[in-house]
């Protein structure tokens, strides 16, 4: 196992220098440049102009400039944005980076725990009007295009019935007296968040110690409740609740419409693995053997079919780290997605490789990541 | 007791009755710091929120934009001392920053001397550059503590007058320490964009009082603010009069302030605070209007039809169009043939129907423009060029043959030579043989993509047919606004024609930079290659000339030349369409050059509707 980790470490370093490489090349290859916004200023003179390409570095060659950035990134430096000159471009990250996190980690848990649940009902109820009905909406809102879908939800919920924020991921009215900033609150709601999965985990080793169906529910659930508990006095203590609640508020509608979007890949992978899955000689024994429908299904068929599934959802919690161009840009949340939109549109290079960067990296570690959960998940499985 | 009570009782009321306005922008500034607003991160969105806090010597009055007193206490006096030029500025005395100093000469010599030794000497670049020409701007020194010389080469209303003179000034106090702090660092100018600036004493009427990142900017009106009271009257007769009866403040000029008053304002500011919301999408921020979140949106853009058509429907929503200080051009690469004959392009401008192209082809969404000087500036405008622009006012088949005769005039033939009756070509023409026998195979015309402007696609499009009719073999290639930008400014003027616009500042010096035959480099403004002598002698006088009715005068000739001449067709523009809730807030006015956002919704002056 350790030989096939650091095999696989050596090739995503290798593979991450070529990415970065390909990416750099390609913005190059863009026709302008940053500096071209100062064209349309004709009290921009060409001296001036020469100066700015010093101060922005476009006065040396493209291959220095490449070494220089390949120098910068082995130490981890990802350079100075253009469009925000002079911030360095993970100072930009580290600013958008809760926000995105928040938004799409939390869209993707749910989109995923949804397709899970339709997906292995929908295969078991095969042919049935529930696998009809669950398949055919699925696919319907898988299809949609996403910004109509986000202008609808807008609409509905935010315009007609009013009972969610129309945009923007808090209201300025609510903030504005207030010293501390929304990065504060959402750094902490991503520590609270950590916090739960790290108890839930240990609850769920834990548990399987018990014998008893009950005892390790009784234990899951009195722990998951407490721990809420706590969490929301915490929150009510240190006088912030309001403005977690309203986060949490401006979240909902984002979440639900990505969760609508984008369900039904995950359910359609489940019931497809759940359909081979439940033909299987076990199954049949299973059954045979006496065991209610429920058991048959969650124990013996869903934990098998699993694992495509989990493959998916590390996969996808990687591409999280981008985020979405088009919910941000629709729902007001500036996060990475928006960044790159931003960078795109004013040839930032140094933004967008950045982020091209950062997303890459965190989507060779979920590959690695996923490697490792097979061995874990699947015994028959060896590296 | 009862004082603890009084105290409490008007914060309760100051609380309960402040009144603040919500405002929708479509994208987040990047910096409050003025040294990166003016430098390299200039955009229009930061630009919203500084203009409310910053103040120059000089400025423009609402409306009809009159160069009036801001700083000063009265219009400059010129003198020639040896070889400089030196503008004496005397400054109001009841002027005070926002931490409670004096504003004083000190301020505005520092500001002025340290930013031309920023450029001079760091490469400081961006909008300071066009404050602060080096080649123009000597220095500025102090005569008192309110009166300031300040010396030039020469005399030119460009340079001085709407420029060093409408600088912003900072504060010598809070600025000085950390320039020299910064002078003593590997890189000077870094560290001037990256100090953070949010205790900053201002001028200006607003404070910040909070940016929280991603979601809105708050900021405050100044209590002190030395302004406020001011009464500002523009007369018909021209006249301009300032007067402050809080502070004994008084100014008039441009003659006698008598007879019927255009305007009167008094400034405020008239609402404690100002939101600035960020929304990402136009769509957002419209819903924002419609449910009453926000009063107005800014969107240097305007409103597009559909989105206007729908905010028509709603109720206590108003809709203003006003015209744009810019325009949409078609520009002739001069350096190459046939472009360089000047009946060649004025056939061309001939066959541009302006009136068909903005009324038919894109359904009254755009108005015809003329000259180089847009005709919503209106001070500056010839309103004679619309009449020497070829093809005025013809019938289409009159211009097709005017287009013929100009060709025909200049040397040039055909293969087969095209027919018009009526306003139709009866034989489209081929083969377009120059004055010296060399055959026209093709001539392109760049015009950006449907996408970046479905307009300027269009009309391309438009041209290249009527060209086509009469045998000017134009193929119009719509391609990516990028590449149309380097073919023009980086490489050595690799085009035929292209077709690309310009947004304008007031005063019209844009003509010199687009037109003078000093700018004709590679990478500089005038793109065409444009060179005419008796241009460039009248160019260098008008940026020379101290007097603004004379350089009024040899505008009107520049762009008299300019029409005849054609470097430039210019042929559209579109109004900016703005809307805001009337339940919610009350503008001073609402017709203005390119709309309420161009005075940054005039912050001073808005009021809370009751």
């Amino acid at each position: 196992m350790l030989k096939f980790l650091g095999k696989r470490v050596f090739q995503i370093v290798i593979l991450l220098f070529i990415y970065v490489t390909i990416v750099f090349w390609l913005l190059e290859a863009m026709p302008g440049s940053f500096l071209d916004k100062y064209l349309m200023n004709p009290k921009i003179t060409p001296e001036i102009r020469e100066n700015l390409k010093r101060q922005f570095g476009f006065d040396k060659p493209v291959f220095t400039r490449y070494l220089y950035y390949m120098k910068n990134f082995l130490v981890l430096d990802l350079g100075v944005s253009f469009s925000y000159f002079p911030r360095k471009v993970t100072s930009i990250i580290s600013e958008r980076l809760p926000r995105t996190v928040f938004l799409f980690v939390t869209s993707t848990l749910v989109s995923y725990a949804f397709g899970y649940n339709l997906g292995k009902r929908s295969a078991w109820k095969r042919g049935k009007i529930v696998d009809q009905l669950t398949t055919f909406t699925g696919i319907v809102f898988w299809t949609i295009f996403l910004p109509l879908l986000a202008i609808f939800n807008i609409w509905l919920f935010g315009v007609i019935l009013g009972i969610l924020p129309l945009n923007q991921f808090i209201e300025p009215n609510l903030w504005r007296h207030v010293s501390f900033s929304a990065q504060d609150v959402f750094l902490k709601l991503l520590l609270n968040a950590f916090v739960f999965l790290v108890v839930f985990l240990a609850v769920l080793i834990i548990s399987k110690n018990f014998k008893t169906l009950i005892a390790k529910r009784t234990l899951l659930y009195s722990t998951l409740i407490s721990f809420v508990f706590v969490s929301i006095l915490t929150w009510i203590l240190s006088g912030r609740a309001v403005y977690a609640w309203d986060i949490i508020r401006h979240m909902v509608l984002p979440v639900f419409t990505l969760t609508l979007y984008s369900f039904a890949g995950s359910m359609l992978v489940m019931r497809d693995t759940m359909l081979d899955v439940i033909r299987e000689d076990y199954i049949t024994t299973a059954k045979a053997k006496g065991l209610p429908d429920k058991v048959v299904r969650d124990k013996h068929a869903a934990r098998n079919a699993l694992l495509p599934l989990m493959t998916n959802f590390v996969i996808s919690l990687g591409f999280t780290i981008g985020g979405g161009i088009i919910t941000e840009t629709m729902f007001s949340w500036p996060g990475l997605g928006r960044a790159y939109l931003e960078a795109l549109s004013q040839q930032d290079t140094p933004l967008l490789i950045g982020l091209l960067v950062f997303t890459g990296i965190f989507v060779l570690i979920a590959h690695l990541v996923a490697d490792v959960l097979y061995a874990f998940l699947d015994p028959r499985i060896r590296y | 007791m009862k004082k603890v009570f009084a105290v409490l009782l008007v914060f309760v009321a100051a609380f309960v009755f402040a009144q603040t306005i919500n405002w929708a922008f479509l994208q987040e500034p990047i910096s409050l710091n003025i040294w990166d607003y003016l430098g390299p991160n200039a955009t229009v969105w930061t630009g919203y929120v500084m203009g409310p806090r910053i103040a120059g010597l000089y400025g423009y009055s609402d409306v009809r934009f009159d160069w009036i007193p801001s700083l000063a206490a009265d219009l400059p006096e010129l003198a020639q001392e040896g070889d400089h030029w030196v503008y004496t500025v005397k400054l109001r005395t009841d002027v005070k920053w926002s931490d409670g100093t004096q504003f004083s000469a000190d301020d505005v010599v520092w500001t002025m001397n340290t930013v031309r030794m920023f450029i001079v000497d760091y490469g400081l670049g961006g909008n300071w550059a066009g404050y602060i020409d080096p080649d123009y701007f000597v220095k500025a020194e102090k005569v008192d503590n309110f009166t300031v010389r300040i010396h030039f080469t020469t005399p030119s209303l460009a340079k001085a007058n709407f420029g060093a003179l409408m600088m912003p000034i900072l504060q010598k106090k809070y600025w000085e320490p950390k320039a020299e702090a910064a002078l003593k660092t590997g890189n000077p100018l870094q560290t001037m964009y990256n100090y953070d600036t949010s205790d900053e004493p201002i001028l200006g009427a607003f404070l910040l009082r909070k940016w929280e990142k991603g979601a809105f900017i708050e900021v405050t009106a100044r209590k002190d603010y030395y302004d406020t009271g001011s009464v500002l009257s523009l007369f018909k007769n021209g006249a301009v009069s300032i007067a402050n009866p809080k502070t004994g403040f008084s100014w008039t000029g441009y003659g006698e302030p008598t007879g019927e008053k255009q305007l009167e304002l008094v400034t405020g500011p008239y609402v404690d605070s100002i939101i600035y919301r960020m929304y990402l999408n136009r769509a957002a921020a419209i819903t924002a209007l419609i449910n009453g979140d926000v009063s107005f949106i800014f969107n240097s853009l305007g409103l597009q039809k559909g989105e206007a058509d729908q905010l028509a429907k709603v109720a206590n929503v108003k809709l203003i169009a006003n015209s744009v200080n810019g325009f949409r051009y078609m520009c002739f690469n001069m350096r190459r043939f046939p472009m360089n004959i000047k009946e060649f392009r004025q056939a061309i401008a001939a066959l541009v129907d302006r009136e068909f192209l903005t009324s038919r082809v894109l359904g009254g969404q755009a108005f015809p423009q003329y000259g180089v000087v847009p005709n919503g500036n209106a001070f500056w405008y010839n309103p004679n060029v619309e009449k020497l622009s070829p093809g005025y006012g013809m019938s289409s088949g009159d211009r097709r043959k005017l287009a013929i005769d100009l060709l025909k005039k200049a040397g040039f033939k055909w293969v087969v030579e095209p027919k018009v009756e009526g306003n139709n070509v009866v034989r489209q023409g081929r083969g377009l043989i120059g004055p010296n026998g060399q055959r026209i195979d093709q001539v392109e015309l760049l015009a950006p993509g449907a996408g970046y402007d479905p307009m300027r696609a269009t009309i391309a499009l438009y041209i290249e047919r009527w060209a086509n009719e009469i045998g000017i073999p134009i193929k119009a290639n719509l391609v990516d606004f990028n590449l149309i930008v380097q073919k023009v400014f980086d490489e050595p003027f690799n085009f035929d024609i292209y077709m690309l616009g310009w947004s304008l500042g007031y005063y019209p010096d844009h003509v010199s930079d687009f037109f003078h035959s000093k700018r004709a480099g590679v990478g500089d403004f005038n793109a065409a290659g444009y060179n005419n002598p008796e241009f460039d002698k009248l160019a260098d006088e008008f940026l020379a000339t101290a007097d603004i009715e004379t350089a009024r005068e040899l505008s009107f000739k520049l762009q008299e030349i300019l029409a005849e001449d054609v470097p430039y067709v210019v042929i559209f523009d579109t109004p900016v369409t703005e809307a805001f809730r009337t339940d919610q807030v009350v503008f001073p006015y609402e017709k203005t050059l390119s709309g309420l956002q161009y005075v940054n919704g005039t912050p001073t002056l808005v009021k809370a509707a009751k």
